[in-house]
Parts: C-alpha cells; sequence; structure tokens
C-alpha cells in the first residue's frame, strides 16, 4: 500500500492532533484476561486506581468494538491461535499493551506451553513488565500509551 | 492424617479393590496421580543414569536439557548422596516398573462431614501396552483425572478407547511429565497460521437429534 | 406436515466477557435449553509440575504463588507444611500463627474477589466496586507484611520470610472494621433482592451424593449440607485452638454458595481477630540499645574485630533475609539444615558460614530425606492437596497438586444440562475457576 509522504498543511495537522486527542481520552480496552495479572488489571480499574479517569473504564468485551487489545497473564500454545484470531478481527486503528511479564518474554515459564512473548505472535505497542505489575506502574504506562496513540495519529489515513 | 497404603497390581485386581473400597464407603476420590520412577531407580551398574537411559531412546539422548553446572548433572535426576541411611536406601532401589500410579480415596460422611479415615492404594504401571482399568463407572471425576494421567504421562487406559487431552492441545507431541521430557523443548504454534489445519472446532460436532412429526 | 428441529451448537469460547480467565463451553441448545455441555481447559498451562522438578525446594515458592493466585498464601502454607511434613519440622508458634493469619488474609480476598466478579455478571457493579475496594485495603496489609500483594512468596521450608512490622495488628484491626462495612453493604445490596434472587436461587443444583462422588470441597460442597472443612477434619497450624463455625447449606444451590462464602469472610475475620490476641510475644524489633550502625559493624569486621561481632546486632532492614537472630528465631525453625542462619551467624562465626554456604551453593542446597508426603490444607474453593515426593536430593523428586476447582469444573455438565444459558453465568460464577490452579 502506498505510504508515501505526503506534506502537510496546517490544517490536516491540527485535524491530526484533535483526532489523537480524541482517540487518547476515549480507549476501549478489551482486556483478554488470563492469569494473575488479571488480579491487578481489576485493582487498576475499580476504584482505587481508577481507569475511568483515562477514559478506559468500560470494557467492550467484542474486537470489533475495541480498540486496545490488553493481553493480561500468561499467553499459552493453546490459546495462542485465540488470541491472534481476535488481534485479526479488531478494525485499525488498534494497539497492543503486553501487561505482565509474561506476554512481554513469557516471564519466568521457560517451558515447553508457554509462548515466549506475544511480539512473537502479534505486534505489541507497549510493554508493562512486572509480576504482576503494581496499578501505578499500569496507569503509567498507559500515560505513554496516550502519549503514543496522540503521536501516532496520521489522521483519517490510520 | 492417617493414611492407610495398599499395593497392588495394576488391571483387574486395582479395579477390583477399588470397588471393595468403594462398597466399603470410600466415596470421594480425592486425587489420582503418577509417578516416574525411571530416574531414581537403580540399574545394574549402580547409578542412576543407567535407567534414565534406558528410558530415553537412543535418538533422542541428546534433548535432554543439561545445564551449565560444574557437575554437569541432568534435571530430573537426583544425585544419588552417598550415605544413606536405609529408608533412604530403599528408596533407590529399582522399581519394577517404569510408572506408579496412586489413587487416593477417602471416606467422608456426607452428614457430618467427618472424614472417616483415607487410602492410598498404589500400582506399578508398565509404559505401553495400556493394562489400568477405568475407575469411571465408581467416581466420575476420575474421568478427567486419567485423561490428565494419559496427556501427561502417557500412561494409557484400557476400557477407554478414545481418551483425549486434558490440559495439552490435541497437536502437542509427547508426554512432558516424563522423567526424559525436556522441559524447554519448544513445540511449534498451532493455528491458522499452519494451514493445514481446519479452522473451525474439530470436536464434538453436534448431529441433529429431534424430529418433530 | 412434519417438522425437523436440530439443536444448535454455541462455543462460549476461551475468551468470554467473565473475568474468569480461560475456559471453553461446548454447548448443545435447543432454544435457550441446554441439552448437553462440554468442557475443555488446559488454556493456561504452565507446567508447574514441571518447573518444580527443575527447581530447589525454596524456589518452587513463586511457582505455587501463581496457582490459585487469588488466594496466593494458602498455596505457600500448603506446599511448605507438606515438606516439613515430609522432613519432620515443625516451625515455631509465632510463625505457625502467622501462616494462619495470612491464609485468612488470603481467603477473603479469595472469597471477595469471587462473590465481586459474580454479581458484576449478575449486573451488580456497586457490588463490584464496593468488594474490590475491601479487597484493596488487604492488598496493603499483605505488602506490608510480605512485600508484595499478589505473588507474595511468604512462606519458606521451616519457616516464613519475616515477622509482622509493629503496627500491623493495629491496621489489621482498622481494615477489618472497612471490610466488614463494606461485606454489610453488599449484604444490603444484594441477599434480598429480587433480581440477584431470582438469577441465583434454585440453579446450579447439585445433590450431596452427586458431589461426593465428583470429589467436591469446599463451599461448594458445604453448600449442599456436607459439613467438610479440612480445617476441622484434619486440623493443622494453630486451627485446633481457634474458635470458628463452619457455614453449610441445604439445598445446593449458587444462593447457597454465596451465602456460604459471605459466612466464610465473617469467619475469617474473627480467626485474624483471635490470631492477633493469642499470638505469642515475640520482639517486633530490637531495642535501640543493642544495635548498631550497619557501617560500624562492617568496621568491625574489617578491623578485624570479630570476636566482638557476636556480642552486638546490626541494625539491619527487617525484610531482608536473615535479619536478627533473635527476630528470626520466633517465626522461623532452627533447623540448621533448612533454614538460613541470621546474618550475626554467617558473618560471625565459621560454623554459620558453612551452613549459609551449604543452603545457599548449587547442588547444595536444603536437603529434604527421601520419601512422600500428601498434606491437605483448606483453599479457597476446597481442599487443596499436595503430594510432595523426595529422592533425598536438593530439589523436588515430583510435586503434584491437587487442584480443588477442577472437581466442579468436571461436574459442570450436571449443573447445567437442563438448565437454561442465563443459569450458566451464576454457575460458573459460584464454581470460582481459577485457570491457574485448574490448569496449573
Amino acid at each position: 500500500m502506498a505510504e508515501e509522504y505526503q506534506p502537510m498543511g496546517t490544517l490536516t495537522t491540527q485535524l491530526n492532533a484533535a483526532l489523537g486527542w480524541a482517540r487518547k481520552y476515549s480507549m476501549f480496552p478489551y482486556p483478554f484476561v488470563t492469569a494473575c495479572c488479571g488480579m491487578e488489571f481489576m485493582s487498576t480499574s475499580a476504584s482505587h486506581y481508577d481507569l475511568d479517569r483515562f477514559g478506559a473504564a468500560f470494557p467492550r468485551f467484542s474486537p470489533r468494538q475495541a480498540d486496545v487489545l490488553m493481553v493480561v497473564g500468561t499467553i499459552s500454545h493453546k490459546i495462542a491461535p485465540v488470541l491472534r484470531r481476535i488481534y485479526d478481527q479488531m478494525a485499525s486503528p488498534k494497539w497492543v499493551v503486553a501487561f505482565g511479564v509474561c506476554t512481554c518474554t513469557g516471564g519466568f515459564y521457560n517451558d515447553y506451553s508457554t509462548v515466549q512473548g506475544i511480539d512473537t505472535i502479534i505486534p505489541v505497542d507497549l510493554y508493562i513488565p512486572g509480576c504482576p505489575p503494581r496499578p501505578e506502574m499500569v496507569l503509567q504506562g498507559l500515560m505513554l500509551l496516550q502519549e503514543k496513540i496522540q503521536k501516532d495519529s496520521k489522521g483519517l489515513r490510520r | 492424617m492417617i493414611t492407610e497404603v495398599r499395593r497392588t497390581e495394576p488391571g483387574e485386581a486395582l479395579l477390583a479393590e477399588l470397588k471393595g473400597l468403594k462398597e466399603q464407603g470410600y466415596n470421594v476420590l480425592i486425587d489420582l496421580t503418577a509417578i516416574d520412577w525411571s530416574a531414581v531407580s537403580r540399574g545394574p551398574k549402580g547409578d542412576s543414569s543407567d535407567n534414565l537411559k534406558r528410558a530415553v531412546p537412543a535418538e533422542r539422548l541428546n534433548d535432554v536439557h543439561t545445564i551449565a553446572s560444574a557437575e554437569g548433572e541432568e534435571y530430573g535426576t537426583p544425585k544419588m548422596p552417598e550415605r544413606l541411611s536405609p529408608e533412604q536406601a530403599k528408596f533407590y532401589e529399582p522399581r519394577p516398573e517404569r510408572f506408579e500410579v496412586v489413587y487416593r480415596l477417602a471416606k467422608i460422611d456426607p452428614a457430618t462431614g467427618v472424614d472417616g479415615g483415607r487410602v492410598e492404594v498404589r500400582a506399578y504401571v508398565p509404559e505401553g501396552e495400556a493394562v489400568l482399568r477405568t475407575a469411571a463407572g465408581l467416581w466420575p471425576i476420575a474421568d478427567w483425572l486419567e485423561r490428565e494421567i494419559w496427556d501427561m504421562f502417557g500412561v494409557k487406559f484400557a476400557d477407554r478407547p478414545d481418551i483425549k487431552r486434558l490440559l495439552l492441545y490435541e497437536q502437542f507431541e509427547g508426554h512432558p511429565l516424563r522423567k526424559d521430557y525436556p522441559i524447554t523443548k519448544r513445540q511449534p504454534l498451532i493455528g491458522p497460521a499452519n494451514a493445514d489445519l481446519p479452522d473451525r472446532p474439530t470436536f464434538n460436532l453436534i448431529k441433529p437429534t429431534v424430529k418433530f412429526e | 406436515m412434519s417438522r425437523e428441529t436440530r439443536s444448535y451448537m454455541l462455543n462460549m469460547g476461551p475468551q468470554h466477557p467473565a473475568m474468569h480467565g480461560v475456559i471453553r463451553l461446548v454447548l448443545e441448545l435447543e432454544g435457550e435449553r441446554i441439552l448437553s455441555t462440554d468442557v475443555e481447559i488446559g488454556f493456561l498451562h504452565r507446567a508447574f509440575e514441571k518447573h518444580a522438578e527443575t527447581e530447589t525446594w525454596n524456589n518452587v515458592m513463586p511457582w505455587t504463588d501463581r496457582l490459585n493466585y487469588v488466594s496466593p498464601l494458602i498455596n505457600n502454607s500448603g506446599y511448605c507444611l507438606a515438606v516439613e511434613k515430609l522432613a519432620g519440622i515443625t516451625i515455631p508458634e509465632r510463625g505457625q500463627y502467622l501462616r494462619v493469619i495470612t491464609s485468612e488474609m488470603s481467603r477473603i480476598t479469595d472469597h471477595l474477589t469471587c462473590i465481586g466478579a459474580s454479581a458484576m455478571e449478575l449486573g451488580a457493579m456497586t457490588v463490584f466496586l464496593y468488594l474490590i475496594k475491601a479487597r484493596e485495603y488487604m492488598y496493603q496489609l499483605i505488602d506490608n507484611l510480605t512485600g508484595a500483594r499478589i505473588t507474595t512468596s511468604y512462606t519458606r521450608i521451616g519457616g516464613v520470610k519475616g515477622d509482622m512490622p509493629a503496627d500491623f495488628p493495629q491496621k489489621m484491626r482498622e481494615v477489618l472494621k472497612l471490610i466488614r462495612e463494606a461485606v454489610a453493604d453488599s449484604d444490603k445490596l444484594l441477599t434480598k433482592n429480587r433480581i440477584f434472587m431470582d438469577r441465583v436461587d434454585g440453579t446450579g443444583v447439585i445433590s450431596r451424593e452427586d458431589a461426593l462422588a465428583y470429589g467436591i470441597t469446599g463451599p461448594f460442597l458445604r453448600s449442599t449440607g456436607v459439613p467438610y472443612d479440612v480445617r476441622r477434619a484434619h486440623p493443622y497450624l494453630v486451627y485446633d485452638r481457634l474458635d470458628f463455625e463452619v457455614p453449610v447449606g441445604s439445598k445446593g444451590d449458587n444462593f447457597d454458595r454465596y451465602l456460604c462464602r459471605m459466612a466464610e469472610i465473617e469467619q475469617s475475620m474473627r480467626i485474624i481477630e483471635q490470631c492477633l490476641k493469642q499470638i505469642p510475644e515475640g520482639k517486633h524489633s530490637l531495642e535501640v540499645s543493642e544495635m548498631k550502625d550497619a557501617f560500624t559493624f562492617q568496621d568491625m569486621g574489617k578491623h578485624g574485630d570479630t570476636a566482638l561481632l557476636k556480642f552486638y546486632k546490626a541494625k539491619v532492614d527487617q525484610t531482608l533475609a536473615g535479619g536478627q537472630r533473635g527476630d528470626r528465631r520466633n517465626v522461623s525453625s532452627t533447623n540448621p539444615s533448612v533454614v538460613m542462619p541470621s546474618k550475626e551467624d554467617t558473618y560471625g562465626s565459621i560454623e554459620g558460614l558453612m551452613n549459609h554456604f551449604e543452603i545457599v551453593m548449587w547442588s547444595w542446597g536444603i536437603k529434604i530425606p527421601a520419601g512422600e508426603s500428601y498434606f491437605a490444607v483448606e483453599g479457597g474453593n476446597g481442599e487443596l492437596g499436595f503430594h510432595i515426593v523426595s529422592a533425598g536430593d536438593d530439589r523436588p523428586y515430583r510435586v503434584r497438586c491437587r487442584p480443588p476447582c477442577l472437581n466442579p469444573m468436571a461436574a459442570l455438565p450436571k449443573l447445567l444440562n437442563g438448565s437454561w444459558i442465563a443459569d450458566i453465568i451464576p454457575t460458573f460464577g459460584s464454581v470460582n475457576m481459577i485457570a491457574g490452579e485448574l490448569d496449573r
């Protein structure tokens, strides 16, 4: 696909910035929760460390309606095709968050049944290591993701 | 927890023992596990590596994962200590077969919740042909526990022709909890990227059942 | 005119919105009525039993955390108790009380999570937020005591990692008050709620004989009327000195299980309060006059004043392993073959140094005598058993974890066949399936 560089004028840059602003403050996460990190995900989205401040409160349980795929917890070989299929079903723009060290690199599960990092299967935008990461780390990671969403926005083209 | 330990031969004798225990009131099958003794039984040379090498086929000997330690041990193979007490020496004697299956039963009174006693029934099982009879007729949970033993150890059950894996996927090759399966062995990923696999569930297809007139 | 109908296969796939983890149910439906169910598990198989064969005895602790990850301290205690039974070690009383306190804290978090998540799926979002907030208080306390919120690895073979901080009992009493308020609020919202009761009352019924035939234990079995609790049937640690009730249901449906869990939270809180009263005295930290600064200590050692080191105690942070000798003796056994010596002994005497070496060096390590043992503790879902086989080596030969939630999952077809699709949600929520434990 032609991704040629087109010089952007003031109007399109502001439009891209506005769209980036809108996208980053209304994230619809798809929580692909498998394991222990799901407990920290629950804590993060509950009332003490609130995900609603980021506009990411309401999880969308259908991949076609979501834009942030949060892969939370260990991915084993048995569920890896399911993860791939869900990623394929999401519409762009989409971002992937690897939550927890099992999704980043496999964690300490160096064995026959764990995928050693989901970036072997799907492209990842944000890595949050930790076993499990504290909610403060998750929130910092989400803020970094928001910056990325803002910068990445190519307007209507993406 | 006082547990009485009984030992029988696998197959008919084991099933008869379990039936007898069930009639005596052991109404709960707490657990059903297996142990792979191939790494600890001493061979005629007196070291553990002898039996382990016999358990591993020759072309797979290089697969066994070795750690970079001074002694060059293999995972899962214990180093027999030099001075053994008599009980420990008994532990290192060669076992009659490679696997051992342990049934753990309990007698729980439904009215008072008192645990009336525990029994452990053990049997040595050879690898290869299916010797054990299924206990699913006595306790329904034995169905899943036997599937897990087949999955992890490769111990077959004689009157269960369609035994399925429980914890691993169907395309997995090997039985991981055996002592000759290295933990870091990787298998290829399954799924839609491997195009020869059908992209739909292949088990439990429902056939039409009801006909109205 | 004849009509032909077929049943319809619906796949509640490995990823479904209930935040319970990964499970697959293949349902054969006729309209909304379930004709048959096929349960497929194993999507979180992480090879716990295989890892346990490759790690030393104490190193297995992080893997046991991740079994039932909502109540990790119970798994830690269960594994350590099984190994200590094989080795013949009894830990001092203060350590036993600490293990009981942490187990009950974990049981509270387990039940809070189960009820909160199930209530959320039935539509009661507020209850979820209240109970997760209550769980948050408990996590902060667990953090204070063990150093981590969820995956704690708190116990060690021969004891626990460290003593509790000085302000722990006071904080615990405040937290228990807050949790009681949150549970009372949730109770007011749910227990006599028409919508909740219509969904939950009379659904997912199982009889006593079926439950026992499937080997089900825990709140699931107690809701059918069998008062079997491992803490009463085979008392371990100090449970025989504590006064608590075992709540028992009668009908075996989801409502009884919900009530059993709510009642068990209260009983766990009672147990913690009694433990805090009964726990034997031990110093939380040393008196200031006995302590010297860590740098002074080091200087004394460098100048060769090692003879004097035995009489002083270094002021080190209590969370460092092997802290003050007096402190450790309260919570860990002094058996030198399994427990690390305190820092004063390691740096102050040659026997301590050799002891430290023998426990820590590769292929030396803690050696548990050859044999087998099985130990069962009461987990959040039922009887959590560990069957340990040791070959006399520095690592286990075989560790088998008997998962309590495998049994209700195997009984799911019995629970669901003949009922409606809408009954799957409360039934599955009350099973409290934790995939880490189910698939290990």
